[in-house]
């Protein structure tokens, strides 16, 4: 009897397994959200120990590569060296990185379209994922150390000196996910600079954004700029999306165009972010 | 103990997913290690238990990953269940069928992960998706012939032999 209920048990189960897993794919985001963070909250540190092990790894045949002939004769005294220098470069990058954050700030508090009830918060990138197809780096994911500790919220923009990157996508206490803004599932309301037309910004998944227009034929010439909007009030306008790059009649909507828009920033070159967010603004 | 080794092990195969496959890309390929050890799983375990863990494990991925929530999971227990379901019938000792099973897994999800684009709006490059799908699959079969009769030893020793494969 015992054997029979447990099967019965194990059976509904394993039948309750499908249609739970359809609910959650019908279920908005925002229901599955506590479980991203917290799962974020267990793997963020882990990965993050593991990025470094990585990065050390990856580092090994170059350092092989150099003359160990030089190297012996000089061993001692290049040792010395190389702790002084390491020093010295240890106490500049320091310098570095804490001037470039007050320049940052300093230059989007410089931002005349700006209002003072932005919050900003600098971060560092603790963990970079590239995702490369043949067209080079398509997708980029990012883990900044910084949390819902310091404020930061889900959906909070991400910015590099007044160039948007991003949004937060997944928030735990000391480390943040960051989807960039040439991933499809992120969208923007943007505007463009010389005519203005506004529409949304989203990405194609290949290192580039779609501009979708409002419905109306704009007269959009490449190298425009484009800028947030600030529609919804949820984030600054005038801040730096991208460039326009290509722009062509679209296929099958007459009247409509493709935009091509290229993003302002390279994510190689990504080290340091900051996370801007409304003062007072609640999820 | 049983089930907490087991979980230690999924959560060292998704971290190791996350941080270690980026520095192992060749050509824009990454090897797979959740399919890996869902097959295995599927081939040492009861089929409840596998189904179970291959729920939880498609769902962590999920969380962690760019698909939405239900979709790995969903695909994982299917998988996890028909493999259960043949094992009888073949020869799954041979590190060639675990092999195959690994490849078929690999062809299924990729599938399912077009699919899931394609309803989700996102722009589809169908040529260069069956690229990059074919690099994956094959690089994940190479990641396989290593990793398999690691993780057979493994759960073997901790499951101690209460499924015979």
């Amino acid at each position: 009897m015992k054997r029979r209920n447990r099967r019965r048990l194990r059976t509904i189960v394993l039948v309750a397994l499908l249609p739970v897993s359809v609910a959650l794919m019908v279920l908005p985001a925002s229901f599955t959200q506590p479980g991203r963070s917290a799962l974020l909250s267990v793997t963020g540190p882990i990965e993050m120990g593991m990025s470094m092990v990585f990065e050390k790894l990856a580092a090994l045949p170059r350092r092989f590569r150099d003359s160990a002939e030089v190297d012996r004769r000089n061993s001692e005294l290049i040792h010395e060296l190389e702790a002084l220098r390491a020093e010295i470069t240890r106490l500049k990058a320091d310098q570095v990185k804490k001037d470039h954050t007050i320049y940052q700030l300093r230059k989007l508090g410089d931002n005349p379209k700006l209002e003072t009830g932005y919050a900003f918060y600098p971060a560092q990138i603790v963990s970079k994922r590239y995702i490369r197809k043949m067209t080079g780096i398509a997708d980029c994911k990012l883990k900044i150390g910084i949390g819902s500790n310091e404020g930061v919220q889900v959906d909070d923009l991400v910015c590099v000196e007044s160039a948007v990157i991003g949004r937060v996508k997944t928030v735990s206490p000391y480390v943040s996910e960051v989807m960039l803004i040439t991933h499809p599932d992120v969208c923007v309301a943007a505007v463009t600079s010389k005519i203005h037309v506004e529409g949304l910004l989203t990405g194609d998944g290949l290192g580039r954004c779609g501009f979708k227009p409002r419905p109306v034929r704009p007269r959009l010439t490449v190298g425009e700029f484009v800028l947030t909007s600030g529609h919804g009030d949820t984030h600054p306008p005038g801040l730096l999306l991208g460039t326009v790059e290509h722009v062509k009649p679209a296929k099958g909507d007459i009247g409509g165009v493709d935009v091509t828009v290229r993003p302002a920033f390279r994510p190689d070159l990504l080290h340091q972010v900051i996370v801007v967010r409304r003062r007072g603004a609640s999820k | 103990m049983r089930w907490l080794i087991t979980a230690l092990l999924f959560l060292l195969v998704l971290t190791l997913q996350n941080a270690a496959a980026p520095y192992l890309q060749v050509l824009g390929a990454t090897p797979d290690f959740r399919v890996i050890f869902l097959v295995q799983l599927a081939l040492v375990l009861s089929q409840f238990e596998a189904a179970v863990w291959a729920w939880c494990m498609g769902l962590a991925a999920d969380l962690t990953g760019d698909t939405p929530a239900g979709v790995l999971a969903l695909s994982y227990v299917l998988i996890s269940l028909a493999f259960t379901r043949i094992r009888s019938q073949i020869f799954a000792a041979h590190i060639l069928t675990r092999l195959i099973l690994v490849v078929l897994a690999e062809v299924l999800l990729h599938g399912v992960l077009l699919i899931s684009g394609i309803i989700r709006g996102h722009p589809t490059h169908f040529v260069l998706f069956l690229r990059t799908a074919a690099l994956d699959i094959a690089y994940t079969a190479v990641a396989a012939l290593v990793l398999l009769p690691l993780f057979l030893a493994i759960l073997r020793r901790v499951h101690a032999e209460r499924r015979h494969v």
